[in-house]
Order: structure tokens, then sequence, then C-alpha cells
């Protein structure tokens, strides 16, 4: 069973793919910070903006994060806390992938997040 | 080999039924897992991962928790309450006298060492089922709470929530829904069957009296 800490490894994995999400978008590099999304997520972002996901992600709003403060793994699905950002990922077949990102806490509700699934 | 299936045919049942039924409950929960997960946008998981997941884990434990601490309530609760007409009941509550519980030098010769040492040891071989079936099932509910805790951080963070603190998961409405559902039906259970027999009877079973025994009779089994 994996709890939160108990495995370094998935740790290591969410943040990398988080961290691929925030390269993607300082090099301004749409392609990788896609490469970085869910399919789910993917699609709903091309979709909402009617563009290309390339296009959209980059005109998401999504803040620069700044550094990793806090990452937590249950099972499938994972958080990253950066200094300025909140991300959360799930892990699929292909690894871990951004399933949202530029989210602020609501009190009592879901994260409110520039980018996330449908 | 014969002799043996013979001797703990009762015991070998149940131990089947329950592996059984545990893989029943894995590939149940395996599928209900992943129509979870493609309801959320989340990738299905392979059946040993589940297997070691967190979910499989709350579901089994929680189940576990509840039916040892079911027993153990009836082991202790048949030592100070009575109920009249019952096989379940004892004839006369409390713990008895060292002759009637054959301890010390009312030991019978085949008695088990620690009945006949005195002491410590024959206070806590006196105690052992119900320290045995306490133990488990603190360590089921402990256990209960981790994987609860963890699959319902799952959950949030799949919902974009924060996940909670252990503390702050044992006084979460979900870890109490687990416990207090499972908690309730054993209760129910075990009460009906102690006033069921009464009226009741189930020929050659240890549980019921003799079909012909009194409704009044107490503390008579039929086997």
């Amino acid at each position: 069973m994996c709890l939160s800490g108990c495995s370094s490894g998935n740790d290591d994995a969410a943040t990398r793919a988080a961290e691929r999400l925030r390269t993607g978008l300082q090099a301004g590099d749409g392609a990788a910070a896609c490469d970085a999304l869910s399919d789910e997520v993917r699609q709903e972002l091309a979709q909402s903006q009617g563009t290309s996901c390339e296009t959209a992600v980059m005109e998401a709003g999504i803040p620069d994060a700044g550094r990793v403060v806090d990452v937590k793994v249950y099972g499938t699905a994972a958080q990253v806390r950066y200094a300025e950002d909140v991300v959360f990922l799930g892990e699929f077949p292909d690894g871990w992938k951004v399933t949202a990102a530029g989210c602020t806490r609501q009190a009592d509700a879901p994260y409110d997040c520039k980018v996330q699934g449908g | 080999m014969r002799t043996f299936i013979r001797d703990n045919s009762l015991s070998l049942f149940f131990l089947v039924i329950f592996f059984a039924a545990l893989v029943g409950q894995a590939f149940a929960g395996w599928a209900q897992f992943n129509n979870e997960q493609m309801a959320s946008g989340l990738a299905e998981i392979g059946f040993g991962r589940y297997l070691t997941s967190a979910d499989f884990a709350v579901d089994v434990t929680e189940n576990w928790q509840s039916e040892y601490l079911q027993f153990l309530l009836y082991i202790l609760a048949t030592v100070f309450f009575f109920q009249k007409g019952s096989p379940e009941s004892p004839a006369r509550i409390g713990l008895g006298t060292d002759k009637e519980q054959k301890l010390g030098h009312h030991a019978l010769d085949d008695s088990p060492a620690w009945a006949k040492a005195g002491g410590v040891r024959t206070s806590i071989f006196s105690w052992s089922l119900t320290i045995v079936m306490a133990s488990i099932f603190v360590v089921s509910w402990l256990a209960q709470s981790i994987a609860g805790w963890a699959a319902y951080n799952e959950t949030r963070l799949g919902d974009r929530l924060d996940p909670l603190s252990w503390g702050s998961y044992l006084v979460n409405a979900d870890f109490w829904a687990r416990t207090l559902q499972n908690w309730q039906s054993e209760f129910l259970a075990v009460g009906s069957m102690a006033v069921l027999a009464i009226y009741l009877r189930q020929r050659g079973s240890a549980e019921s009296k003799p079909v012909g025994e009194p409704h009044d009779s107490t503390a008579v089994t039929g086997a």
C-alpha cells in the first residue's frame, strides 16, 4: 500500500512531471508544456480556447510557480505545491501527467484552476 | 490427511470460503475502482496494483475490525450479561470459580500448562482469547484508519482538494461512516442471534439448543 511519503520514487516522478510543465512554460515551449498534461486536460484546453493545446497552454495564465514546497502522493493521485502555484497530477500508463495547474484554493470547494479537465 | 480434514472440517470450511470471498471482493473492488478512475478521467490500474492499493486495504480492514470487535464483545458480554433462554448466555454471570474453570489444583491432567501454573501465567491465559481478539481488532482498526486515510486522500486529490492529515481523517465522516456502518450490522446480527436462539432451533448445531429443549432453558447447547 502506498501512502504519502512512503515512496520517494513516486514523489520524484510526480514532481518531474510538474516540472516539465513549469520548464515548458518558462521556455515558451507550448509543445513541451502540453506533453506534461493529461489527455483530458489537453482536449479541454484546446476545446475551450478554440485553438491548439500548444497555443492555449501558453495563454492560460498559469503563474510562474517558483520552487517546490511540498509533494503529496496518494495512490494514483498527487499534488505538487509550489511557492506560487498548486498542481494536481494523476498517474497514467505513460507516467504522471498534470490534471490541473494554476490552481487557487477556495474555501470548502475544489481548487479553481486555470487549466483542468472537464 | 483424511483424519486431519475430518477433525478440522469446520475451520477448513471457513478458511476456504474466506479466501473465495476475498478473491471475489478483490476482483469486484478492482472493477469498481477502475470504473471510478475512468469517470474521473484517470487511468485504470492493473489487478496486482489494486491488491496493494489503499482502496483494497480499507475495504478489507474495515470489515475485519468490525468482525473481531463483534466476537470480542460477544465473548466479554457473555461473561457479564445474561439472557434467559438463550444458548449463548452463561447460566449465571461472572468469571466463575477456580474449580468451575479447572484452574490450579483443580486442573485436569491434560489441562493446558498455563491453567495449572497459577499466578500471572494463569491470569494471562484466562483472558488470552479476549487479549488476542482485542489485539486483532485494534490492529485492524488502525490499519483501516491508515488505509482509509490514504484512499480518501487519493479521492480528494482527484477532486482537486487538499489532502487531510491522519488526525483530521480520524474525526472525518468517511472514517466513522465506514466504521459505524459495519458495527451496527454486527451488533444487530449478534444480538438477534442471542434472542432468536431462545425460540428457534437448528437441529445438530452447537449454536442452538436441542430441538426439544424448553424455551426458558439457558446456557444449553445442542451438540
